[in-house]
């Protein structure tokens, strides 16, 4: 089996790491990282909890390989607040109690900033389609629809103050 | 969770990722089909060959009529490109429902298709949403191994459940799609676990002047039938001549049942395209 040296970039922060070919990248990010902000759940690729960008997209880390994110971008939940300021996403989903146990919300919240990237003021159409891979068993998603909506409100707010 | 143990190649190029897969590797590019079919334990190839940096698999182009799309393309990509919505809108609209967002950012249209069949040392699946779409618009695939190329429909690249015409040092290179803005096309479909149960796509083909219905999914083969009128298309009689896929996912009689009720909505659907003049 071989193994390989990955050089890639998680959160900014520039990291090499030697790992056999057959690490998942939510592996490599939890045990050999110490991010555990992303979670492992139905390790198929449908439930969403596992969600990282990938150069910006949004990956089910569950069933990706951790070589090939090499020279890449990888964004975890982590690495969306500025210090001690968490995103518009973020704070969006704490004004409007989005999260019960908060086991899918890491997932939610990366899917919503990439989705936010994509689309500035979604339509609650467009939310339910994008966010459609990424399953909540506590909520009943209400309050994550009105947390989606909060969120490119709190982002448009912030662009027009610059 | 650990997938079992392999080596594992990055090529560059063409030609290199041709002499890995030639040498018995298993090519990949999003990996979306195949490590879940490795994590299930239902395939263990010795060496992965990741396609994800072999930048001649790429691209998204018109010319002549013909839209082009290389196979490491994402779904995604496929269906936020201007030019795939512009030149084959109903590709464009059935990718954008593929699977969930993740699926569509990292599985690829070459993926899509060569896992459609089958791997060729692993478990079939049933033909994709892609596939069937693809089928109905007349599409063909182009497969080389660098040094040459040949083209086939994507009914003949994917011979049945658990064969492509895919030879042994060959790998799909991009699908091309005929530019033909006048053709009526809608798909419609039934799911279970983000995958078709049963798929249909409906065409018109104005060139020929002739309705393409393809049923995907239900079968073990792709049902392809073609028809003077609309009203002609029987979908009790055509859902009643599909040889439906033993699983756990219905009896055939559900199955048969699911198969007219979407050839059904195709041609209401149709139908009212056509009222609005869409």
């Amino acid at each position: 089996m071989s193994r390989h040296m990955v050089s890639t970039t998680v959160n900014g922060v520039p990291v090499e790491r030697e790992v056999p070919a057959r690490r998942l990248l939510i592996d490599f990010l939890r045990d050999d990282l110490g991010l555990y902000g992303t979670k492992l759940s139905c390790g198929m690729q449908v439930c969403g909890a596992c969600s990282v960008l990938v150069d910006g997209q949004p990956t089910s880390s569950c069933t990706y390989l951790a070589v090939d994110v090499g020279g890449r971008e990888v964004t975890t939940v982590e690495g969306l607040a500025h210090g001690e300021v968490l995103s518009p996403v973020q704070r969006a989903f704490v004004e409007e109690t989005a999260l019960q146990c908060g086991f899918c919300t890491p997932g939610f919240i990366v899917s919503v900033t990439a989705l936010l990237e994509e689309t500035m003021d979604p339509s609650d159409e467009e939310i339910r389609d994008y966010l459609g891979g990424n399953l909540c068993r506590c909520t009943g998603y209400g309050q994550i629809l009105a947390a989606v909506r909060t969120a490119a409100r709190i982002a448009k707010d912030e662009r027009a103050d610059g | 969770m650990t997938l079992p143990a392999f080596d594992h190649d990055r090529p560059t190029g063409l030609a290199e990722a041709v002499a890995a897969v030639r040498a018995g590797g298993v090519p990949y590019c999003g990996g979306t089909e195949l490590l879940a079919t490795m994590q299930m334990g239902l395939l263990r190839p010795e060496r992965l060959v990741s396609l994800q940096r072999v930048d001649e698999l790429l691209g998204i182009d018109v010319e002549n009529d013909m839209l082009r799309i290389g196979a490491r393309t994402t779904i995604h990509a496929m269906a936020l490109s201007e030019g795939v919505r512009a030149s084959s809108p109903l590709l464009a609209h059935v990718a954008a429902r593929i699977g969930n967002i993740r699926v569509r950012t990292t599985g690829t249209v070459g993926g899509n298709l060569a896992s459609s069949g089958g791997f060729r040392w692993g478990p079939p699946r049933r033909f994709s949403c892609l596939t069937t779409v693809l089928i109905a618009l007349e599409a063909q695939a182009v497969v080389g191994d660098g040094s040459s190329e040949r083209s086939l429909t994507v009914d003949t690249l994917i011979s049945c459940p658990y064969e492509t015409d895919l030879q042994a040092s060959e790998l799909l290179l991009r699908i091309e799609v005929p530019v033909r803005t006048a053709d009526v096309g809608v798909y419609h479909k039934a799911t279970v676990a983000e995958r078709p149960l049963v798929g249909v796509a409906l065409v018109h083909l104005a060139h020929r002047d002739v309705w393409r219905l393809v049923i995907g999914a239900v079968g073990e083969v792709v049902l392809v039938a073609e028809f003077e009128k609309l009203a002609d298309i029987a979908a009790a009689a055509l859902s009643g001549e599909v040889a439906t896929l033993l699983g756990l996912s219905g009896s055939d009689a559900y199955k048969r049942h699911l198969t007219r009720v979407t050839i059904e909505r195709c041609c209401e659907d149709a139908q009212r395209r056509i009222r609005e003049g869409q």
